[in-house]
């Protein structure tokens, strides 16, 4: 079998066991059982073992680190995401938080199965300005930093519907089995704990790079803009938090908030705007 | 949220202090005091910070455009207005660090053990220890001291005060990210005020010489730096399939005084000499050559810099596009256009004839220049510090949180009373798990 059938195969295999996985907790919401959900924390460990087997593919096939287009960042987006919910599910041994974060990486995949064109997914060769050792560093950072903030999202979305039911003083047994609200918030704030200096680190690299190729630290491309909105939305987060007591319900949709801008650097400035960042087309 | 307004009554505490040193009179210290305390708030910082991010969106949105029609991101974003915002948020953190100066200073000294009776009373559990008071307080500290805290006691007869904290550094991480955005907006400034550096662009001929006076836009750099630049070559090197380019390389000598140094400059690999940078940025060539065409005899032709940009038959209605040069096998990529309609695509390796139809066509030499991005900046380092701070600052404050424990001990009828409690405003889990294990290890 060639590198490239293998390649696609472990797209295939990524997409089916981050799905599995996904559909097992999901169920365990309402189906309260540790043996079955077991087989999720498995399905998402063996997501990740083919994902990275597809980006060790990448990297043989093409040559260079698989961070150059729309389809190689999804799938490195959605390992940061399946490690850092890996590491939270056994830092808190609590399964249930699969539920709101590994739909997250299948969503993704899916969204890669349904609309990108097989062109789009060819290993290509890097262009002139790409061929830098910044651009391992930019993008690895970036891999983990936005699945920190995908883990925090998925949290905060728990905390909000935790309190909706708290505040309507649901019995039920969903209810109980939610992690409280204060582990919710807790979990939420040190995910952008973590991901908040990767961010960081992200823009800064990029600005290293960009003064390597362009001589330029910054000029406000929209990919750098959004990337520094992102930046700000997460800071006044902290800010609020630590000086306003920000915290709970506020905290939350604030952090969602955050998340939906990362979404968007991702996909919607190579989609709806234009820019010096344009390779990275979806 | 108890802790929070806490925190939010000393910030108040300590204004009052501070402004209460400005002095003068009733009314002048009423708009010191609401102007300090407006540019000191909190909300302030975080609607700047909200409103520089949707100003930021709207200058991606709305993107005004030079005359050529690309888009010119830094004509919204150099706009008085945005700079306003951000000359907000500058002073805004100053003052704010300035009102936090106090609160460093005694975070760093530790906390007060006299806060004791206070925090224990607020937030404090009692156990009752079968030991002498002595006995128990050094039991207190060691378990605290093996947590990794600082321990200041104080000691009334037979009543032990202690107050510990650890983490007490994490109170630099957010004065150290707030000091790396000045520097940032030092370096910023340094860069636009153009007392220093430039931002320049060199275009040179292969096998010619030029001065830095060539290049145009240069300022602000000393004579004594001056040097010569010849260009030896402009190469595009192309991937195997002939059309995808792999790199554009400048291969220069920097000829200084008697030394003569030489350089390769590509993409993500500029040159520097005496702090100047250079950048491959464009390139282009003019090519030379005859063609016969319906008309009969041999025309000569020059295409591209100083000519055409193509070479056009009437008869035919032919054009022939030369679109680059592969160095390395003296190739002429050529597009064929029939009217508006792409035809063909060769390559015309020099002096060897291409024919199309009835018109053939010869490439006797291909000459290139290349244009090069030249800057001086001298805040590319300040820059550098400041993310370099920026990063320390970030993760100082992440990793070190601090948890602060007061404890007093006294004499109770059968051995101690030790009452217990602590204050962590970034990780009141971590201080809830000492706190635990702590009155686990005295219970026991």
């Amino acid at each position: 079998m060639d590198l490239v059938t293998l390649e696609q195969q472990s797209f295939t295999a990524t997409f089916v066991a981050y799905g599995a996985a996904s559909l097992i907790y999901v169920i365990y919401l309402g189906y309260k059982n540790e043996s079955f959900a077991r087989l999720g924390t498995i399905a998402t460990i063996i997501g990740l073992i083919t994902n990275t087997a597809f980006l060790v593919l990448r990297w043989k096939i093409s040559g260079h680190a698989p961070f150059v287009n729309g389809y190689e960042f999804l799938l490195s987006f959605t390992w940061g995401i399946a490690v850092i919910y890996l590491y939270a599910e056994w830092r808190y041994r609590m399964r249930i938080i699969g539920a709101f974060v590994m739909p997250i990486a299948w969503f993704l995949l899916a969204w890669i199965a349904m609309k990108m064109p097989e062109q789009a997914r060819y290993a290509g060769n890097l262009m002139p300005a790409l061929q830098s050792n910044w651009l391992t560093i930019h993008v690895a950072t970036a891999m983990v930093s936005y699945g920190a903030f995908a883990l925090s999202c998925g949290t905060s979305i728990m905390y909000i519907v935790k309190k909706v039911l708290e505040d309507n003083n649901s019995k039920s047994s969903f209810n109980k089995r939610l992690p409280s609200l204060d582990v919710l918030d807790d979990m939420s704030y040190k995910a952008i704990a973590i991901g908040f200096p990767l961010l960081s680190a992200v823009i800064i690299t990029g600005a290293i790079w960009a003064e390597f190729a362009w001589g330029r630290y910054w000029s406000w491309d929209p990919k750098e803009t959004w990337s520094l909105i992102t930046w700000l939305v997460y800071a006044a987060y902290l800010h609020a938090r630590f000086t306003y007591g920000w915290r709970g319900n506020k905290a939350a949709w604030m952090s969602v908030l955050g998340f939906a801008f990362v979404l968007f650097t991702f996909f919607g400035v190579n989609y709806f705007l234009s820019g010096l960042h344009a390779y990275g087309g979806l | 949220m108890p802790e929070n307004r806490k925190k939010d009554a000393t910030g108040a505490e300590e204004r009052n202090l501070l402004t209460g040193k400005e002095g003068g009179s009733e009314t002048g210290r009423n708009i010191i005091d609401i102007a300090w305390n407006f540019l000191s708030s909190m909300k302030l910082g975080i609607v700047l910070l909200l409103v520089l991010a949707a100003a930021s969106i709207i200058g991606t949105i709305w993107v005004p455009r030079d005359m050529y029609g690309q888009p010119d991101y830094l004509k919204f974003y150099n706009h008085p207005v945005f700079n306003i915002i951000l000359a907000l948020l500058a002073l805004n953190i100053l003052v704010c660090s300035i009102n936090r100066w106090k609160l460093i200073k005694s975070t760093l000294g530790g906390p007060s053990v006299a806060a004791a009776e206070n925090i224990v009373k607020k937030s404090g559990e009692a156990l009752k220890i079968k030991a002498e008071p002595a006995q128990t307080a050094n039991q207190v500290r060691d378990l605290l001291k093996r947590k990794g805290y600082r321990i200041f006691s104080s000691q009334e007869g037979e009543v032990f005060k202690i107050a510990s904290d650890k983490g007490h550094l994490g109170i630099l991480g957010p004065y150290l990210t707030h000091l790396s955005f000045f520097i940032m907006i030092v370096a910023i400034v340094v860069k636009f005020s153009g007392l220093v550096g430039f931002d320049g662009q060199f275009a040179g001929w292969e096998g010619e010489t030029y001065s830095l006076g060539d290049v145009h836009g240069i300022q602000n750099v000393d004579y004594d730096d001056y040097f010569d630049i010849r260009v030896n070559s402009f190469r595009t090197e192309y991937r195997p399939d002939g059309h995808e380019i792999k790199q554009w390389f400048s291969d220069v000598t920097v000829i200084d005084g008697d030394k003569e140094t030489d350089f390769s400059i590509y993409v993500n690999q500029p040159m520097v000499y005496n702090g100047i940078k250079f950048y491959q940025s464009s390139y282009g060539h003019q090519y030379v050559g005859k063609y016969s065409g319906t008309a009969g005899e041999d025309q000569e032709f020059i295409l591209g810099q100083g000519g055409q940009e193509y070479l056009w038959d009437e008869g035919t209605n032919l054009a022939f596009v030369p679109t680059g040069f592969e160095d390395e096998t003296k190739k002429v990529k050529l597009q064929i256009y029939k009217g508006q309609q792409i035809v063909d695509e060769v390559d015309a390796v020099i002096n060897q004839p291409v024919k199309y139809e009835n018109v053939e066509v010869v490439f006797e030499g291909v000459r290139s220049y290349t244009v090069l991005s030249t800057k001086k900046d001298p805040g590319v380092p300040i820059i550098g510090a400041g993310s370099i701070l920026l990063i320390v600052g970030v993760v100082i404050s992440f990793i070190l949180r601090q948890r602060k424990i007061w404890s007093i001990i006294r004499p109770d009828a059968k051995g101690a009373l030790v009452e217990i409690g602590g204050v962590s405003a970034k990780d009141k889990r971590g201080l809830d798990s000492d706190l635990e294990e702590i009155t686990a290890a005295l219970k026991k």
